[in-house]
């Protein structure tokens, strides 16, 4: 525990009972999930529903870079996966299209499909891609709320869509649940991926004399294993089989698109996937709802070197022109030219798309490895366990960030990296990797964390600023394991949760092929570190909120779900103890655009017109709120012809929305084609909820500088 | 001595090409403007100090602006509310109250995220008992930022009016500039000096302010906190609490309001605050 002078605690305290009526305390449900009689076969359904919410969002997951969002490149999305066993144990995988899921969602979720289909707390794993250019806004957590975006504050109407979506998402695969088989395995996939914090990594036991760690091997300091379940339907006359779902889980921040970034966008996962669906479907006949989970990625970067136009605001003169005489310059961020912005993107874009094929190729050739394996022999057993943390065994009784997370990690290195200094040499800032962001304080619980904005920092952040729960959850499906836990966890603080894992199963009636731990699922803690990676308070150990202990604690709590299902097919899932939770997400905001109708002398056009060779057009049409949020298509570019082609929907990734605002007879929404255009004519439609063409553009032609 | 001003300000517009070349395509054509009003709990300038007690400072600003460059021109009021006595600083005749002095100017500007030039023409009048004095004097000003470290360097050529060279130079450090969104919130601390190149008001019968002898004149450590909070996105509400010591070497900036001469060290605290128009907060 932190030793902080007796005065900070009186005025935390005295800070705290004024902000009491502020931190919104909302006790959550707790479901347990009911019983359930199994059919004798294995039956699995998957779904997708979409999340992409209207512009006016912030972006989520790099603090003061996460912009405003204006728009979208590809739509957001929940994917979920249901599984039943001959016995009737559930189990549902949900993977959002977020920076990260907040344990309130997880439950309002869970509270939703305890309704409608008796799935709790206990049966659910929804998880986050850990997309930087995803919708904040959600969290039961005051200081996510405030900090996570440039954009503060809790929007109760988007966290209860979110929560409505995923019940919809694992209603949905339920309801369309079929006879399957499925089967497990992993594959490793290198050169896609590289270790951000190598440093640290390196002062792990056994690493420091390595090769990677004297070669600086980053791509191979990480775990390179992608961990897969694949599911098949049967038919159920013909016993032929089809393919219904993967969920994988692979180590990979989801920081490819640069913060710079202001549409919404699912990162690298949402190309994998895309590649994924087209390598094993070209001719895009199958349904099959491919899922991808983030694993222990917490020091592991996308195989992307950010391009050094990439800058991010630096102090400047913020005045448009001097003044000869009056008040002094005004100094602030001042954001990089227009035109480098623009450049990096479209160079980052193209090498997360470098990094998407690596991925989504091993993953295929896993996917068609596994069909030979496929069984409906897989029993599902769950352990679950809600935990509290302050104080708890190894724990800090206070969470506490670092000072090095205000350095951000490589990669993803916000505005004030490398800020050493307050007031030099009084007051240190400490925003750095390792450097002054360590600091000696023998006795205290967080040593040698040196406290974000010390020592004011645990004053700001209060009470129940952040998680106080860690919801974990163990599901044995076949001889796999998929461990969820609510963090980022590093590369050997995960590998030491799986050891501590297969260790509690030596000796029981089955031994697991392969063990999955899904991060940054149920909840969101930030990073999880080993002991020798938080002493050197890099980006994760400073973002290691409970103190050194965390990774340890985690493992052992893991541990004890993994020996609950020690026992063969024949046992049953262990009761679940599923806690309470109290979630403090601070003042309510109105931040999501909400439906307002049609302007009064409407004028909805779409124009399509060729600019300096690509092809970008101006929608006028209903407002954010109205147009979304929706499962169907929004714009549609054609080939003109009599076949009509479709070469592009709305956040296919390639033609980006951008909400403007309103204009004259309507709100304008721009878009730009992001692929060079052939020398055809093409068609920009507007289609209703229904698919069907609303308004359409005149045809153009845009080849060769149009 | 101006010669090695303009030897810097070109040597600064060389060190600035490659960034000009890296430059965004500029805007388009855009007409420009901003008002300030504020006021200040005490006034120097130059490090001479100005008035006694608080004043109401009035600017207003406007021109073209294309991409980086812009022509501007601007007024610059000061209004003294208190009538003045024998005994403390003011720029009016005793008895009297008001406007102590308006100036009027017009530059070039170019401004990029790290680097300011500007010069122009720079009209400064005076209320005086028996006539107003006035003061034309030519301007340059260069400032560099890199990260959170500011130099400048600005001088004034007097052309009419009175005579010199008025050298400023000064750097600067930002412990604090708020990352987030909401109010702009800065914390700077700057180290200034004032340099005199040639005298300013010898042999002039109506003398304007300024330092009565040459050569460095004073310098001024000021540590300033600043606070802009937005007024629905249009206008900013600013506040700057500043403290300030000045070594003081000119008989114009330690003449006391009794003509006595003060000792050389001084420290204050000013205080301003006002409204900015437009809002210059950068967008989220």
């Amino acid at each position: 525990m932190s030793t902080s002078p007796s005065w900070h605690i009186a005025l935390a305290a005295a800070l705290g009972i004024a902000a009491c009526g502020t931190w919104q305390a909302q006790p959550l449900p707790a479901p347990v999930s009911t019983e359930n009689p199994g059919t004798g076969w294995l039956e699995a359904g998957a779904a997708t529903v979409d999340i992409t919410p209207p512009p006016g969002l912030g972006l989520a997951g790099t603090g003061p870079e996460s912009r405003r969002s204006t728009g979208y490149r590809t739509r957001l999305y929940a994917r979920a996966l249901f599984l039943q066993d001959p016995r009737g144990e559930r189990i549902a995988f949900v993977v959002m299209d977020l920076a990260h899921v907040s344990a309130n969602l997880h439950r309002l979720a869970a509270a939703r499909l305890f309704e409608r289909i008796g799935l709790g707390a206990d049966r659910l794993i929804v998880s986050a891609t850990h997309t930087h250019s995803g919708p904040a806004h959600f969290y039961g957590e005051r200081q996510y709320n405030l900090n996570v975006s440039r954009v503060p504050g809790y929007d109760p109407h988007w966290a209860q869509f979110l929560a409505n979506r995923i019940a919809d998402a694992v209603e949905s695969a339920r309801d369309v649940k079929r006879r399957a088989v499925a089967a497990t395995g992993s594959i490793p996939i290198l050169g896609a991926t590289r270790n951000r914090s190598l440093a640290p990594f390196c002062k792990n036991d056994g690493w420091q004399d390595s090769v990677v760690c004297k070669e600086r091997l980053v791509e191979h300091a990480l775990d390179s294993m992608l961990v897969m379940l694949r599911v098949d339907a049967v038919n159920a006359r013909t016993a032929d089989t089809t393919p219904l779902a993967s969920y994988s889980v692979f180590a990979i921040h989801g920081t490819g698109v640069p913060s710079v970034n202001t549409l919404l966008d699912g990162d690298v996962h949402v190309r994998i996937l895309r590649r994924l669906s087209r390598l094993l479907d070209p001719a895009g006949r199958l349904e099959t709802v491919h899922i991808l989970a983030n694993g222990t990625e917490g020091d592991v970067a996308p195989k992307v070197d950010r391009d050094p136009a990439c800058l991010v605001p630096r102090p400047g003169v913020v005045d448009r022109f001097p003044l000869a005489r009056g008040p002094g310059e005004a100094v602030d961020f001042l954001e990089p030219p227009a035109r480098k912005t623009a450049a990096c993107l479209d160079a980052d874009l193209e090498k997360v798309e470098a990094v998407a094929e690596r991925v989504a190729e091993r993953a295929a050739a896993l996917y068609s490895q596994l069909r030979a394996r496929l069984s409906s022999d897989l029993p599902i057993r769950r352990g679950f366990s809600s935990n509290w943390l302050p104080g708890n065994d190894s724990l800090c009784v206070a969470p506490e960030l670092g000072s090095g997370t205000a350095a951000g990690g490589e990669g993803a290195e916000p505005r004030i990296r490398g800020w050493r200094w307050l007031f030099w040499p009084l007051l240190y800032l400490g925003f750095e990797e390792g450097g002054s962001s360590v600091q000696k304080r023998p006795g205290t619980c967080q040593s040698p964390k040196r406290g974000l904005l010390e020592p004011f920092g645990q004053i700001i952040t209060g009470e129940h600023g952040f998680p106080e729960v860690a919801q974990l959850t163990v599901v044995r499906v076949g001889d796999a394991i998929f461990a969820s836990v609510p963090a980022e966890v590093t590369t050997i603080a995960g590998a030491r949760i799986r050891q501590a894992m297969v260790e509690r199963l030596q000796g029981a009636d089955w031994q697991p092929a392969n063990i999955a731990i899904i991060g940054l699922a149920n909840g969101f803690l930030q990073y999880v570190t080993t002991r020798a990676e938080y002493n050197l308070q890099h980006y994760e150990g400073g973002s290691d909120m409970y103190g050194p202990g965390t990774g340890e604690f985690l493992a052992r709590r893991l541990a004890d779900l993994t020996g609950l299902l020690r026992g063969g097919a024949a046992a049953p899932s262990p009761p679940a103890q599923v806690g309470p939770i109290t979630a403090y997400p601070g003042p309510a905001s109105e931040i999501m655009p909400l439906p307002l109708g049609p302007p009064r002398e409407p004028n909805f056009r779409v124009i399509l017109r060729c600019e300096a060779g690509r092809l970008a057009g101006d929608v006028y049409d209903l407002g954010p709120g109205d147009v979304f949020p929706r499962d169907s298509v929004f714009l549609r570019l054609l080939v003109e012809g009599r076949d009509g082609k479709s070469v592009a929907t709305d956040g296919d990734g390639y033609l980006e929305v951008h909400g403007i605002g309103w204009k004259r007879g309507g709100y304008l929404w721009r878009i730009r084609w992001r692929r060079p255009p052939d020398a055809v004519s093409y068609r920009l439609e507007r289609l209703d909820l229904d698919g069907k063409v609303l308004r359409k553009s005149d045809p153009v032609t845009c080849a060769n500088g149009g | 001595m101006s010669k090695l001003v303009f030897a810097f300000l070109a040597h600064a517009a060389a060190m600035a090409l490659p960034l000009a070349a890296q430059s965004p395509a500029p805007d388009p054509f855009k007409v420009v403007g901003r008002a300030d009003a504020f006021m200040t709990s005490g006034y120097h300038w130059r490090g001479i100090r100005r008035s006694s007690g608080p004043l109401f400072q009035l600017d207003g600003a406007g021109g073209f602006a294309l991409g980086p460059v812009a022509a501007t021109a601007g007024i610059w009021l000061t209004l003294d509310p208190r009538r003045a006595t024998a005994t403390h600083h003011s720029d009016l005749a005793a008895g009297e109250k008001g406007l102590s002095e308006w100036d009027i100017w017009g530059q070039l500007s170019w401004q990029t995220q790290r680097v300011t030039l500007a010069g122009g023409v720079l009209r400064s009048q005076f209320r005086r008992p028996n006539r107003d004095p006035r003061v034309t004097e030519l301007f340059g000003q260069t400032r560099l930022q890199s990260g959170r470290w500011s130099v400048s360097l600005s001088g004034w050529r007097a052309v009419a009016g009175a005579d010199g060279l008025y050298l400023e130079p000064a750097a600067g450090f930002h412990h604090l500039v708020w990352p987030f969104a909401g109010p702009a919130i800065t914390w700077a601390t700057t180290l200034r000096a004032g340099i005199q190149a040639g005298h300013r008001q010898e042999s002039l019968p109506q003398p304007v302010p300024g330092a009565t002898g040459t050569g460095l004149t004073h310098i001024t450590a000021s540590t300033a906190a600043r606070l802009g909070i937005h007024v629905a996105n249009v206008v900013a509400i600013v506040g700057q609490l500043s403290a300030e010591v000045q070594y003081r070497r000119d008989a114009a900036v330690r003449r006391r309001p009794d003509g006595s001469r003060g000792k050389p060290l001084k420290i204050w605290l000013p205080i301003q605050v006002g409204l900015s128009v437009p809002l210059r907060r950068p967008g989220q």
